[in-house]
C-alpha cells in the first residue's frame, strides 16, 4: 500500500492548521485551566485571610445568619451570653496535633459570636432580615425537644440558606453537648454532624468481597466516552475530510496517483489521531481540575486494573474505531456536501453509543443477556466490551467471537468504503449516490 | 505478448486496444482502440459526454474497462508508473485553505518525489509562471487562473514522462494560455508524450500531431491532423482578389466566403487545384492576392462528423488507420 504515510501526515498537518480545530484542542483547555487557576488563586486567598482555623464550623459564605429560640425552656441562649469569644480559645492549627477537648474548646457556643445572631422574638428577627442585617433567620420551634423542628425565613429565595443550616445545626450540637466531658464531646460533636460515612461493597460470584469495581468502571465508562467522543469527533472529521475532496474536486488528482484504499487508509489513521489528540487534551484537562478540585481523586486513587484488561480495552478502542470511521468515510464517499453526510450519521453513532443507554445493567448484571449480546454485536461491541471487560470477568470464547465478528466487519467496511471513494466519488461529483444504486456500485469493476 | 505487439509497446506511450465501459445498460466507451506514440502531442476529442474522460479514467487505472487491455508506457500500469504519468483532469481544484508551496510538495511526494526535491522543483516551477510570490499563499487566496497554473505546475513538477492533460486552458488568458502552450512545447521537444483533451479546435490544429475523436462512446477519426483535414479536404479553392470568377474555367460554382471578401470555388470533376492557379495567374484580368486550398478547420470537421455519422466518418478514414 502506497503513500498512505504521506497522506497521513499532511492530513494530519491540515487538521492541525485549522483555527477551529487548534481553538478547541488547544485554547479551550488553556482557558479552562488559566479560569481554575484564577478561581483557585481567589479561594485560597479568601481562605487564608481569616485562616484556617475554622473547619469544625461550618462556613457560610459571608451570609449573615439570625436565631430565635421559642422554646419554652430557652434552650438555646445567645453565643456571647456563654462568655467574651477568645481568640486564644476559639482558634485552632488545623496542623497541630487534636488533644481531647480540642473541638470541644474551639466549638464552645461564644465562638460562634459574630457569625450567629440572636433575636428575642420573630418580630425582631423578621425585622432584622426586612433590613438585611442577616441574610436568613432560623427560628427553633416551642416543640422543638419532641419534634426537632426548626422554621427558616429568608427575605427573597436563597439558594445559600442549605448551607447555613449547617453553621445554625453546629450551633445547636455546640449549645447541646456543652454539659458532656471534652472527650465524649469531641466524639459526639464529630459523630452527629457526621452520622455515617457509606462504603459499598459487593459479593462476588466465588462468594469473596469484590473490589475496585466501582473504580474499574469509572476508567471503562471513561474509555467508553472517550470512544464515543474519538467517533464523534473523528469519524466527523473524516467524513469531511471525504466529502472535501469532491468538493474541492481534487479526488481525481488524488486518485491518479494514491489508490483508493491508500488514500482512505492515511486519512481514516489521521483523523483518528487528531480526534485522540483532541479528546486526549479536553478529557486530560477536564480530569486534571477535577483531581485538583478533589473531585476526582478519591475515585482514581483505588483504581487498580490489570494489564491485560488495558490491552484489551485498547485493542476495543482501535477495532471500534475502524469500524466507525469505515463508515463515516463510506457515508462521505456516497454524499456530495457535508451538510448531506450528516443527515446519515446518526445512523452510525446511535448504535455505537446505545450500551450506555443501558449502564445500569453493565454495572449490575454485565454477564447477563443483554449486556452480552452488546458486546458480541460489532456494531455494538466496542462500548460494550469496554464496559464489560472493566467490571468482570468475560469469557474468552466471547472476548474472540466478539473481535473476530468486528475484523470481519471491519475488512468489508474498509472495502465497501474504498469502493465508494474511489468510483463514487468520481461519479457523484454533482449528485449524492442513491442507496438503490448502491448494488450496482459494488457490482462494478473500479 | 507477441514480438510485433512487444515492439509496439516499446514504440508507444499508450495502448489501447478494443476496451469497453458499460455503467448499467449504458455503454460510455464502446470497443475502442488506438496508440498514443512516445513523444508526440496526440490530441482526444469529441463531444461533451462521448467517453473522453472515462477512456482517460481508464488509462489511469482509475476506473477498470469491462473488455479490453491498456498498456501504458510499456506495461499493464502499475503504482510505480503512476509516478511516471502527470494528470490534470477537467474537474480540478486544490484544497482551499492550504498554502500553494506545501499542497504541490504534498503532490509531488504522492509522485515519490522527496519532500527536499518537490519543494526546489516547485519552487523554480512557480518562478517561471509569474507566481514567486504567492509561495506562501493559501489557494482561496489566488484567482482563478493562478490556480489554474498551480494546478498545472502540480502535474508536471515530477518531470513525468507521459503528460495527460484535460481542457488544459480552460479559464486562462491568452498571455498565460500562451505560457502553458510554450511550456507543453518544451517538455514535447525533451520526449515527453502529451495526451491532451479539449474542446479548443485551434488548440488541436496548431499543437497536436495525430487525433482521436470520440462520439457516443466510438472512435469516429483517427490519424494525424494534417492527413484528417486533407480527407475532408473538397474539390475547391478559396480566393481573394478581383475578377470574375464564374468565368475561369474548371469553375462550376462560386460560393461566396465568410468575410464578403473571399470566394470558395468548387471545381468541376477533372480539374485540380493546380489548374485553376496556372490559369489564373496566365490571365490578366484577374488579380489574385490570396489563393489557398479549401481545407475544412478542424472544428468543421468536428461539427460534420459529430452532427452526421460518426461510422461513415470512420470508414473514411479507414486507409489512414491502415497506415497506422
Amino acid at each position: 500500500m502506497t503513500h498512505w504515510n504521506q497522506v497521513f501526515v499532511f492530513e494530519i498537518k491540515r487538521q492541525f492548521a485549522r483555527k477551529a480545530y487548534l481553538f478547541l484542542t488547544f485554547g479551550v483547555p488553556i482557558l479552562a485551566l488559566l479560569a481554575f487557576g484564577v478561581y483557585r488563586t481567589y479561594q485560597s486567598n479568601r481562605d487564608d485571610a481569616p485562616a484556617k482555623k475554622q473547619e469544625l464550623i461550618t462556613d457560610t459564605n459571608n451570609q449573615k445568619v439570625g436565631y430565635v429560640d421559642a422554646t419554652t425552656q430557652q434552650l438555646f441562649p445567645a453565643p456571647e451570653s456563654y462568655g467574651r469569644p477568645d481568640s486564644r480559645t476559639c482558634n485552632f492549627d488545623p496542623n497541630a496535633p487534636f488533644t481531647p477537648g480540642t473541638i470541644k474548646r474551639v466549638t464552645q457556643p461564644q465562638c460562634f459570636t459574630g457569625r450567629i445572631t440572636y433575636y428575642a422574638d420573630l418580630a425582631a428577627g423578621k425585622a432584622a432580615l426586612e433590613d438585611k442585617t442577616i441574610h436568613v433567620l432560623y427560628v427553633v420551634e416551642p416543640n422543638y425537644l419532641q419534634e426537632g423542628e426548626v422554621s427558616v425565613y429568608t427575605k427573597e429565595f436563597n439558594l445559600s440558606a442549605a448551607d447555613n443550616s449547617g453553621l445554625f445545626t453546629d450551633f445547636l450540637l455546640s449549645s447541646m453537648l456543652q454539659e458532656a466531658a471534652g472527650p465524649t464531646y469531641d466524639l459526639l460533636y464529630l459523630r452527629l454532624r457526621q452520622p455515617s460515612v457509606v462504603t459499598e461493597h459487593r459479593i462476588a460470584e466465588s462468594g469473596s468481597t469484590a473490589q475496585n469495581e466501582g473504580q474499574n468502571f469509572v476508567v471503562a465508562y471513561v474509555t467508553a466516552i472517550l470512544l464515543g467522543m474519538t467517533l464523534f469527533w473523528g469519524g466527523g472529521y473524516l467524513m469531511q475530510s471525504v466529502v472535501q475532496e469532491k468538493e474541492s474536486r481534487i479526488i481525481e488528482i488524488l486518485l491518479s496517483s494514491v489508490p483508493a484504499r491508500a488514500l482512505l487508509i492515511g486519512k481514516i489513521l489521521a483523523m483518528g489521531f487528531v480526534s485522540v489528540v483532541q479528546v486526549t487534551m479536553l478529557m486530560g484537562t477536564a480530569m486534571l481540575i477535577g483531581r485538583q478540585a478533589g473531585s476526582l481523586a478519591d475515585s482514581l486513587n483505588d483504581v487498580e486494573i490489570g494489564l491485560g484488561k488495558i490491552g484489551l480495552i485498547a485493542i476495543y478502542f482501535v477495532l471500534g474505531y475502524l469500524l466507525f470511521g469505515g463508515l463515516m468515510a463510506a457515508i462521505g464517499a456516497m454524499n456530495t456536501t457535508s451538510r448531506e453526510a450528516q443527515n446519515y450519521t446518526a445512523a452510525i453513532t446511535l448504535p455505537a453509543i446505545s450500551p450506555m443507554f443501558v449502564l445500569s445493567l453493565f454495572v449490575e448484571e454485565p454477564s447477563s443477556a443483554i449486556p452480552t449480546a452488546l458486546s458480541l454485536f460489532p456494531m455494538t461491541a466496542p462500548i460494550a466490551m469496554m464496559m464489560r471487560v472493566a467490571v468482570s470477568d468475560v469469557p474468552a470464547w466471547q472476548i474472540l467471537l466478539s473481535m473476530g465478528g468486528m475484523v470481519i466487519v471491519i475488512i468489508g467496511v474498509l472495502w465497501l468504503a474504498g469502493k465508494l471513494f474511489g468510483v463514487q466519488s468520481l461519479l457523484t461529483l454533482e449528485n449524492a449516490l442513491k442507496l438503490k444504486d448502491l448494488p450496482k456500485v459494488l457490482r462494478s469493476k473500479a | 505478448m507477441s514480438t510485433a505487439s512487444t515492439s509496439s509497446t516499446l514504440e508507444n506511450a499508450i495502448f489501447v486496444q478494443d476496451i469497453t465501459k458499460r455503467y448499467g445498460d449504458f455503454t460510455a466507451v464502446d470497443h475502442v482502440h488506438f496508440e498514443v506514440k512516445r513523444g508526440e502531442i496526440f490530441s482526444l476529442l469529441g463531444p461533451n459526454g462521448a467517453g473522453k474522460t472515462t477512456i482517460i479514467r481508464m488509462i489511469l487505472d482509475i476506473l477498470r474497462p469491462d473488455d479490453g487491455q491498456i498498456q501504458v508506457l510499456g506495461g499493464v500500469l502499475t503504482d510505480a508508473t503512476k509516478d511516471r504519468v502527470g494528470y490534470l483532469p477537467e474537474e480540478r481544484g486544490l484544497y482551499k485553505n492550504v498554502k500553494v508551496l506545501e499542497m504541490l510538495v504534498y503532490l509531488g511526494q504522492l509522485k515519490g518525489m522527496s519532500a527536499h526535491d518537490a519543494r526546489l522543483r516547485a519552487v523554480d516551477l512557480l518562478e517561471h509562471l509569474g507566481l514567486s510570490d504567492n509561495v506562501k499563499s493559501k489557494i482561496s487566496q489566488l484567482s482563478k487562473g493562478m490556480q489554474q497554473k498551480v494546478q498545472f505546475i502540480a502535474t508536471i513538477l515530477h518531470k513525468p514522462e507521459l503528460l495527460i492533460i484535460d481542457e488544459p486552458f480552460s479559464g486562462l488568458d491568452p498571455v498565460n494560455t500562451q505560457l502553458i502552450q510554450d511550456l507543453l512545447y518544451e517538455m514535447k521537444a525533451e520526449g515527453v508524450t502529451i495526451v491532451m483533451s479539449t474542446h479548443q479546435m485551434h488548440q488541436v490544429e496548431e499543437m497536436a500531431d495525430r487525433l482521436l475523436m470520440i462520439n457516443k462512446g466510438q472512435r469516429v477519426l483517427y490519424g494525424p491532423v494534417k492527413e484528417v483535414r486533407q480527407t475532408y479536404a473538397q474539390n475547391a479553392v478559396i480566393v481573394e482578389g478581383e475578377g470574375n470568377w464564374a468565368t475561369v474555367p474548371g469553375v462550376k460554382e462560386v460560393q461566396a466566403g465568410r468575410n464578403g471578401h473571399e470566394a470558395k470555388l468548387m471545381l468541376a470533376p477533372g480539374f485540380k487545384p493546380d489548374d485553376v492557379m496556372q490559369i489564373l495567374a496566365s490571365r490578366q484580368d484577374y488579380a489574385v492576392r490570396r489563393f489557398e486550398l479549401a481545407v475544412p478547420s478542424l472544428n468543421e470537421i468536428f461539427i460534420q462528423v459529430v452532427g452526421g455519422n460518426g461510422s461513415r466518418a470512420e470508414a473514411r478514414f479507414a486507409d489512414v488507420r491502415a497506415a497506422d
